[in-house]
């Protein structure tokens, strides 16, 4: 293998280790060195893709996923802005409104979803936790995103859920956007019954349903 | 026949391994008490201060509304201590919400040095925590000669996650600085402790519900070995030593697997609990035969709350309940409990009719 190569096999291995700083310096030196940005995120999409299946299969936790994540922003922060210089060259990307609950500040599995949607290819906007449904539309309208995607692990936020489906139909917009739900309290019973598009149970099948419903 | 028990008495049953007269109901109630009063939570709590009568007074009512069999005497949620702290919570507006936290009180290590000062935080003294307190003797004045009054806080990771870290910075120092984390694991786990004690002293009269949050759904077991294990053993033994009460541990993840599964053992044997109260990944037959008939130790028999619980239909509560009863009623060491709470905006007819058919239908000896 080449520099270039081992380069990006590095920066791999680290986001895989959860090594935040020595995957920053790698990346660096990846851009730096004349890896295009597409390649490099290549490289970071591939290492969570690793990290996803590894949690998968119980080997890696809430722990690890998230210094891995942690790593991945890490490099992102530097490949994000070399993305956007080249943006009109690159095929578009399914556009993700992401967020927990009004009430409900649980953000771990959506910050697990936000990774491997990054890592999926997907452009995600992260909102956080804790987010009132108006600022999930307002964002949505405002990126013309594709899916507006909804966590909640307390069951008391699990309403919030239901409430957001009836704005956008209040609304007139609901066929805009798909809208996929996930979390503890949500259940595909519960998904089915409010009228969203889609429901995940773990980030793998996460990252599968927003790939079916951004066709 | 069994006699006919009051709900001391059935709950004192079920500890121990006994028939009750009948399967005790126990709802996990934190928020639903204030919305079943037509309220809001800003109605009773700010960032600050709490209504501890009116905290009492939501406790009762659902007691009054539904006849359970044991109650936890307070409104709950998971920030007692927080604003004390230096950190910020949210007190939402909206029916059905939790209150939540927006900015945790150690934000990164520098802060420890300053929250570290504050801890143990004293929750006698001020804030909600002291209201808490309260509607725990309003409570206990009017139902505890009857009522097994339930204390109830979490224990050492959930409570460092919840009082002092947040989730999300909690986790990567279990992986990034495991001392770290435990000298804020501790800490909480301290103050966990010492609030469930003041909870004994003013009116909690039963068995101790200790919950986390994290288990083995998101942590792997040997990261719970390391990181829960210790601080629950710590809990439940310094609340028998001070009030001779036993700890019942609620968790979250799959204890049927082959690397999790062990983990009971570590519970039972090592930090000493009395009982296991798991969420619904654990049907009622799997919890009778590998926990209660193994371990000898009582069981929740769980309803899915944002199941059946919230969305109904009735017939599917009783279906549940004939399940949970047919499979892990026999031999007595059972109550009813949901996954997690009860949800707050639980319709009242779903809520009635579970426990009256959990009456009913859990009647011993079972005949099913």
């Amino acid at each position: 293998m080449g520099e270039k190569e081992d380069t990006l096999q590095g920066i791999k291995q680290n986001i895989v280790d959860g090594k935040a700083e020595v995957t920053f310096e790698l990346t660096n030196k990846s851009l730096g060195m004349g890896n295009t940005p597409l390649e490099t995120l290549a490289a970071m999409t591939d290492a969570m893709n690793v990290v996803g299946d590894l949690y998968a299969a119980k080997k890696y936790f809430l722990p690890n996923v998230l210094t891995s994540a942690n790593a991945f922003d890490k490099g992102f922060s530097l490949v994000q802005p070399k993305l956007l210089e080249g943006a009109g060259s690159r095929p578009k990307m399914a556009k993700v409104v992401i967020g927990v609950c009004e009430g409900d500040i649980h953000d771990i599995g959506k910050k697990i979803v936000v990774a491997m949607l990054r890592g999926g290819g997907f452009e995600v906007f992260d909102l956080g936790r804790d987010i009132p449904n108006q600022e999930f539309i307002d964002k949505a309208v405002q990126e013309k995103a594709d899916i507006i995607a909804q966590s909640a692990l307390m069951s008391t936020s699990i309403t919030e859920m239901r409430d957001l489906m009836d704005l956008l139909r209040e609304g007139g917009i609901r066929d805009q956007f798909k809208v996929m739900i996930g979390g503890g309290s949500a259940t595909p019973e519960f998904g089915e019954k409010i009228g969203v598009d889609g429901y995940g149970l773990t980030s793998a099948e996460a990252v599968e349903v927003a790939g079916r419903l951004s066709k | 026949m069994v006699e006919a028990m009051t709900k001391k008495e059935r709950v004192e049953a079920v500890m121990e391994v006994r028939e009750p007269d009948r399967v005790p109901v126990y709802p996990y109630i934190l928020t639903h008490g204030v919305y079943a009063m037509g309220w809001k939570l800003p109605d009773m709590t700010t960032e600050t201060t709490m209504d501890g009568v009116k905290s009492a007074q939501a406790t009762l009512k659902t007691l009054e509304m539904y006849d359970y069999d044991m109650c936890i005497g307070t409104y709950q949620d998971l920030y007692f201590g927080v604003t004390e702290l230096g950190g910020k919570i949210k007190i939402p507006t909206k029916f059905g919400s939790a209150v939540s936290m927006k900015e945790p009180p150690v934000k990164d290590h520098n802060d420890w040095e300053r929250v570290q000062k504050m801890m143990p935080y004293d929750p006698r003294k001020s804030g909600r925590a002291k209201s808490v307190l309260e509607s725990y003797r309003i409570v206990s004045d009017k139902v505890g000669k009857t009522t097994p009054i339930i204390p109830c806080w979490w224990p050492g990771p959930t409570a460092a996650m919840c009082m002092l870290r947040g989730p999300e910075a909690l986790s990567m120092d279990m992986a990034l600085d495991k001392s770290f984390a435990h000298e804020l694991i501790e800490s909480a786990n301290d103050f966990a402790i010492d609030f469930l004690s003041a909870m004994y002293e003013n009116g909690a009269n039963s068995v101790c519900h200790t919950g986390e949050i994290y288990g083995v759904e998101l942590l792997s077991a040997e990261q719970c070995h390391e990181f829960v294990v210790p601080y629950v053993k710590k809990l439940s033994q310094e609340i028998y030593k001070k009030f001779g009460q036993k700890t019942w541990l609620h968790t979250h993840g799959d204890y049927k697997r082959e690397d999790t599964y062990p983990l009971i053992g570590e519970y039972v044997e090592d930090a000493k609990i009395a009982g296991f109260h798991p969420d619904d990944k654990h049907p009622p037959e799997w919890l009778q035969k590998n926990v209660k008939e193994k371990y000898h130790i009582f069981i929740a028999g769980i309803i899915h709350g944002p199941g059946p619980l919230l969305q109904g239909p009735i017939s599917e509560i009783e279906r549940t309940v004939r399940d949970v009863v047919d499979k892990a009623g026999p031999g007595g060491g059972m109550m009813m409990a949901p996954s997690c709470e009860v949800p707050p905006d639980t319709p009242p007819e779903n809520f009635r009719r579970w426990v009256e058919y959990c009456h009913e239908y859990g009647k011993y000896p079972l005949v099913h």
